[in-house]
This record gives structure tokens, C-alpha cells and sequence, in this order.
């Protein structure tokens, strides 16, 4: 079968900054895989790319066979790719429950069936049941009356990627999940990560900073250096090249 | 107090209460809640009023099979007769206009604004802004609506009802059912999703594309709805004065329904009424104070001006929330929030019960 994602050489430059330099990768349907790599290493411009933020310079990206580079965003996310931005992007004034309800594509967004409340009302509170469902598997329980703009770090964290699982994603990008979040929780968030891969056959492709939280969860591990695929392979191995450590230690 | 005409002077307050109402009620749909800095509003409200007083004349005139310039001497003679003969074809004109002033003021802030969009949102409210005054030059210059005579003469939709008094109180109740129906759509989609998804895209327009949502064409919606209620308000202001001019359509009229919005409270539709309110009131009396003391040394149109200024920035400095401040969007779904809590108070209560029993 047909990998979910394969990103073919894939290059993007800022000025005379190369973030990317042809990097190619591919990740399996229903597998949890890490990216990793030194601050400024072109992680969060690979996520860039794949979600239709820009287009590469050069290079191709596919998601179930077809090629997406050069869509746009909402479209990529209509495919069923979710992604998660590395500073939270929230609805600041709305509330927590508001930035939950809003994700899903729902008959009341139209202006002619708005102002009638039972064209929409039964939708929104299925919407509504799964919404809380999810505030309970991230731990916001009781803070759905706040601000976004009222939470702390760690909270907004969870938010954004518990918006972005709403719905029906199949390959869900997320830039550090767990930064700002205590390491018990965080271990929380990737156990139900294994779980919704187990149960529902999801993707996660997952930048993550602390290698010894990721290393539990993930099947492949990508490095990227300066741009540049530096290594791969299964968490174990990959943590005991030379050259990935001496990546890491250079920064 | 010789002179003066109370009963005239609530009754002219409440036409322009309701004209103003939905034009801030509609400048809060695109600016306070989807976060599209509008300053060109006044073109849409020109448009609406332009669109009703061409069309009524020329129907009056061409149905009768008279030719006269439509900013004739003739014409206008043959308006004022031809309006008070036929009540239903004066209110069939009404209608016609009514809802073509919304399909024609709301089909062009579609297609000038959404593509101004594209030019960022700084840029956007000066684009727009331009528009409004290149409208009224336009205007200005266009001799098939009487250039800077404008139109004159328009028929009055209850012209043919006896009386001064009935004729205005029939009007004022005309305006001000069509301010409800503008406030009720306006309430009703503000506490909906929709209401839910344009506040997101004025949070975080990128974001909001992110989840799936087609932003452009939202906002393309809502530009039409805006639009189109701004047209609405023209139309009335039209049929109520019986004469526009270009001059009536100064970007200042942009700002004053900007400083309602920002006083009564933005992203909240009582809180544009509100404001509404108020500097219309304000508005209207000092056209009273100009008529009770011709003389005074400043003219009190400059008043009004002054304090629609002194309102923005109070309120910008002071209070920027406005009045009535924002609330979230009440949709049905809150519901599922309050059945948790009811049920962890019904189980706290029980506790507490058994803990007294236990004593
Ligand atoms: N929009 C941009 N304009 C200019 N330079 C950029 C832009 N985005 C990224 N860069 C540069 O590209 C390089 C890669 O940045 P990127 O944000 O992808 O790194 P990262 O691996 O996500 O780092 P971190 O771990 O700090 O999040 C950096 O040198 C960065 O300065
Ligand atoms: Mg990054």
C-alpha cells in the first residue's frame, strides 16, 4: 500500500536562508512517527509546506496518493490533514467551549439556515457531545467558560490540538503538542495519541523536543539537520548515531 | 418653545434611529464581528438611496408615458401629482425598490470589496474608503441622476395619505419594522455557528483557514448581507427626505456610524442600536437647536461633527468595549456545560445528605 504522506525532494528557501534542502520522507497509514532536529532545523517549514502555508521551492508532496503541494489550506484540511501550529493559534476572545464548537463544518454556518435554530440545533449538539468528550481526554474539564486568551501555555497547547482533532482527520501534524505541558500530562496527551491510532487507524507525524517522552510513543523517528534529512529509523537506533547526537550537542 | 414640533421632532428621530441602526447594525456585522475594517459604508447607504430614487422616478414617469428629464422642473411637478393617485402603485414601487436596494448595493460590496480584501486589512479600509468618494464624484458629475442637483421628487410611498402627521407616523412604523427584522437576522446569526465562525475569523483569519473553513467565500457572504443592509437604510432615507444629493453621502457619515458601533459596544447588536440611538439623538437636536436659535455663532452641524469625533476617541481611550460589552456566542450547545454542573451539584447535595444521616 501506498504510504498516507510521501514529501519527494522538497526544497524551501527564506531570502538566503535554505530552511529545507530536498528533503524526501514518507510515513505509513496508522503510524506514529517523530521529527526531530536542533532549533532552527526546518521542522515547522516542513509542516509549513505540507499544510498548504506556502509552496515548496521545488519538489512534490502527496497525501493518499495525491498531490497537494500548491493546495490550499482548507482544502488540505478537507482531505483529512489536521495540523497544529507550534505558537497557538486560538480564538482569543472566544471561549475554550466556543474554539471547540466552532471546528466542524456545520449546516448553522450558512446565512440562510442561521437565524432558524432548528434547522442546525440537533448537528451542533452532536457536535456539542463530542466536544466535550474530548475536553475530558485533555484534561480541560471546567475551564470551557474561559477565554482562550485566559489559559495558561500549557492549556492552549492542549486547545489547539484538541480543536484540531474535531473532525474527521486522518494524518494529524502536530509542532510540540506537549511544550508548556507538565511531563504526566504530556504523557497523558501521547497515550491517547497510541490510543485514537489504535482504535481509529490515525496518523501522527509529531515534533516533540524532549526525545525521552517521544521515544516511548513513536514507531520512525526523521531527524532533520540545517535543513537537510541527517537520519532515520526506528527511536532506539536513531538516538545512538553518532551523528545525531553530535547534532544535537553542536547546538 | 414657539414653533416647535415635538410630535415632528420624535417622529423624524425615530426614521433616522431606525435608518442609522441598521446601517451600524450592519458595519458591526463586517467590522465587530468578522474583523473587516468597512470605511467605506457611505457607498453602499449612496447606492441604496440612488437605486430607489432613479428607479421610483423613472417608474412613475415611463408608466405614465412622460418624457421629462428626470431632474426636470416638469418632472417634478408631474411626481407630486402623480404620487398622491395610485396608493398601490406607490407602494408596489416601495417594495420593488426596498428589496432591489438590497440585491444592488449588496451585489456590488460583493464584487469592489472581496477583491479588495486581497489587499490586506490596513489597506483594505482605505480602498473602500476611496470608493465611497470616488462613488460620489461619480455622482457628482453623472447627469442621468442629476448630478449635483441629485434626484428630486422621489415618491413618497404614503404620499397619498392625508395628513402630515398619519403620513409620518405610517413612515416611522415602516422604518422601524424593518430595523426589527435587520435587528432579529442580525441576533439570530450572531448566536448561531455562523456567528461563532465569523468571530474566529476576526480572531485568527489563518486558523480559521486551517480548519477548513472557506474564508474568502464567508466573507463574501457577509460583504452582500452588509452591503445589502446598508442599502436598505438608503432606500428610506431616499423615500423620507423626497430628494437626495451627492453631498448628502460624505465620508463623515462613515464615521458617525462608525462612533455608534464603537459607543454602544462593538461585536454586539444591542449595543449598535445603543449608539445608535444616542448620536442620532444628538444628531436631531442640534437640527432643532439650529432651527429654535437661527443666530447662534457656531453652527451646531459643527457641534455634531466635533462630537462624533470627541465620542471615537473617549470611547477608543476609555472604553474601548464600548457600552454594552461582548459576549460569547449562546448556542444551543452551552446546554450540554450547565446538564454537568446540575448533575455535580444534585450529587453534592447528596452527599451532604448522607453525611448528615450518618450523624
Ligand atoms: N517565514 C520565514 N521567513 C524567513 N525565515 C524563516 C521563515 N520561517 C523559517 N525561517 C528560517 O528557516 C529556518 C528553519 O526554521 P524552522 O522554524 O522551520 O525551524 P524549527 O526546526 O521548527 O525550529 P524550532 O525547533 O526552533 O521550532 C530558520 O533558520 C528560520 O529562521
Ligand atoms: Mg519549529
Amino acid at each position: 500500500m501506498r504510504p498516507i504522506l510521501e514529501v519527494k525532494g522538497v526544497s524551501k528557501s527564506f531570502g538566503g536562508v535554505r530552511a529545507l534542502d530536498k528533503v524526501s520522507l514518507s510515513i505509513e497509514k496508522g503510524s506514529i512517527v517523530g521529527l526531530i532536529g536542533p532549533n532552527g532545523s526546518g521542522k515547522t517549514t516542513l509542516f509549513n509546506v505540507i499544510s498548504g502555508f506556502y509552496p515548496p521551492d521545488e519538489g512534490e508532496v502527496y497525501f493518499e496518493g495525491m498531490r497537494i503541494d500548491g493546495m490550499n489550506p482548507n482544502e488540505i484540511f478537507r482531505l483529512g490533514l489536521v495540523r497544529s501550529f507550534q505558537n497557538p493559534r486560538l480564538f482569543q476572545t472566544m471561549s475554550v467551549w466556543e474554539n471547540v464548537l466552532v471546528v466542524p463544518k456545520q449546516r448553522g454556518e450558512s446565512p440562510l439556515l442561521a437565524p432558524f435554530r432548528s434547522r442546525w440545533e440537533a448537528e451542533e449538539m452532536k457536535i456539542g457531545k463530542r466536544g466535550k468528550g474530548l475536553i475530558g481526554v485533555f484534561g480541560l474539564n471546567g475551564s470551557e467558560r474561559k477565554r482562550a486568551s485566559d489559559l495558561s501555555g500549557g492549556q492552549m497547547k492542549l486547545l489547539e490540538s484538541l480543536r484540531g482533532m474535531m473532525e474527521g482527520g486522518k494524518l494529524f501534524l502536530l509542532d510540540e503538542p506537549a511544550a508548556g505541558v507538565a511531563p504526566r500530562l504530556a504523557n497523558e496527551i501521547f497515550g491517547f495519541i497510541k490510543r485514537l491510532r489504535e482504535e481509529r487507524g490515525l496518523t501522527f507525524f509529531i515534533i516533540e523536543h524532549r526525545l525521552e517522552i517521544l521515544m516511548n510513543y513513536v514507531d520512525y523517528v526523521y531527524v532533520l539537520h540545517n535543513g537537510r534529512l541527517l537520519a532515520e529509523g526506528g527511536p532506539e537506533e536513531v538516538v545512538k548515531e553518532r551523528k545525531v547526537i553530535d547534532a544535537y550537542i553542536g547546538d | 418653545m414657539i414653533g416647535f414640533d415635538v410630535t415632528g421632532f420624535i417622529l423624524s428621530w425615530l426614521v433616522f434611529f431606525s435608518i442609522y441602526s441598521i446601517l451600524s447594525i450592519s458595519l458591526n456585522l463586517e467590522t465587530g464581528l468578522t474583523g473587516m475594517a468597512n470605511f467605506g459604508k457611505v457607498a453602499f447607504y449612496a447606492l441604496g438611496a440612488y437605486f430607489t430614487g432613479y428607479v421610483s422616478i423613472e417608474f412613475f414617469l415611463r408608466l405614465h408615458g412622460l418624457d421629462y428629464p428626470i431632474y426636470s422642473t416638469d418632472a417634478i411637478v408631474a411626481l407630486g401629482k402623480l404620487s398622491v393617485e395610485q396608493p398601490s402603485l406607490n407602494l408596489s414601487v416601495f417594495l420593488l425598490t426596498l428589496v432591489g436596494s438590497f440585491l444592488f448595493a449588496g451585489v456590488i460590496g460583493f464584487l469592489i470589496m472581496l477583491p479588495a480584501l486581497r489587499v490586506g486589512p490596513a489597506f483594505f479600509g482605505i480602498t473602500v474608503l476611496s470608493f465611497g468618494e470616488m462613488l460620489r464624484i461619480f455622482l457628482r458629475h453623472y447627469k442621468p441622476v442629476g448630478a449635483t442637483y441629485g434626484l428630486v421628487g422621489i415618491p413618497h410611498p404614503l404620499a397619498w395619505v392625508g395628513g402630515t402627521f398619519s403620513k409620518d407616523l405610517g413612515f416611522a412604523l415602516i422604518s422601524l419594522s424593518l430595523l426589527a427584522i435587520t435587528y432579529i437576522y442580525a441576533q439570530r446569526i450572531t448566536n448561531s455557528p455562523l456567528g461563532r465562525l465569523l468571530k474566529a475569523i476576526r480572531d485568527d483569519e489563518t486558523a480559521t483557514l486551517y480548519l477548513g473553513k472557506n474564508v474568502p467565500l464567508v466573507k463574501g457572504k457577509v460583504l452582500f448581507i452588509g452591503s445589502g443592509m446598508a442599502g436598505v437604510a438608503g432606500c428610506l432615507y431616499a423615500y423620507y427626505l423626497g430628494s437626495i444629493t451627492p453631498n448628502a453621502f460624505m465620508p463623515a457619515v462613515t464615521f458617525e456610524v462608525w462612533a455608534m458601533m464603537l459607543l454602544g459596544g462593538v461585536g454586539n447588536n444591542r449595543g449598535s442600536i445603543l449608539g445608535a440611538a444616542i448620536i442620532t439623538f444628538l444628531d436631531r437636536s442640534t437640527a432643532a437647536l439650529n432651527f429654535l436659535f437661527p443666530n447662534l455663532i457656531i453652527d451646531p452641524n459643527f457641534i455634531r461633527w466635533m462630537l462624533v469625533g470627541v465620542i471615537i476617541v473617549v470611547v477608543l481611550l476609555f472604553k474601548p468595549e464600548g457600552i454594552i460589552k461582548e459576549e460569547y456566542v449562546w448556542t444551543p450547545a452551552w446546554r450540554l456545560l450547565e446538564a454537568k454542573a446540575e448533575a455535580r451539584r444534585k450529587a453534592f447535595k447528596e452527599l451532604i445528605g448522607r453525611l448528615i444521616k450518618r450523624r
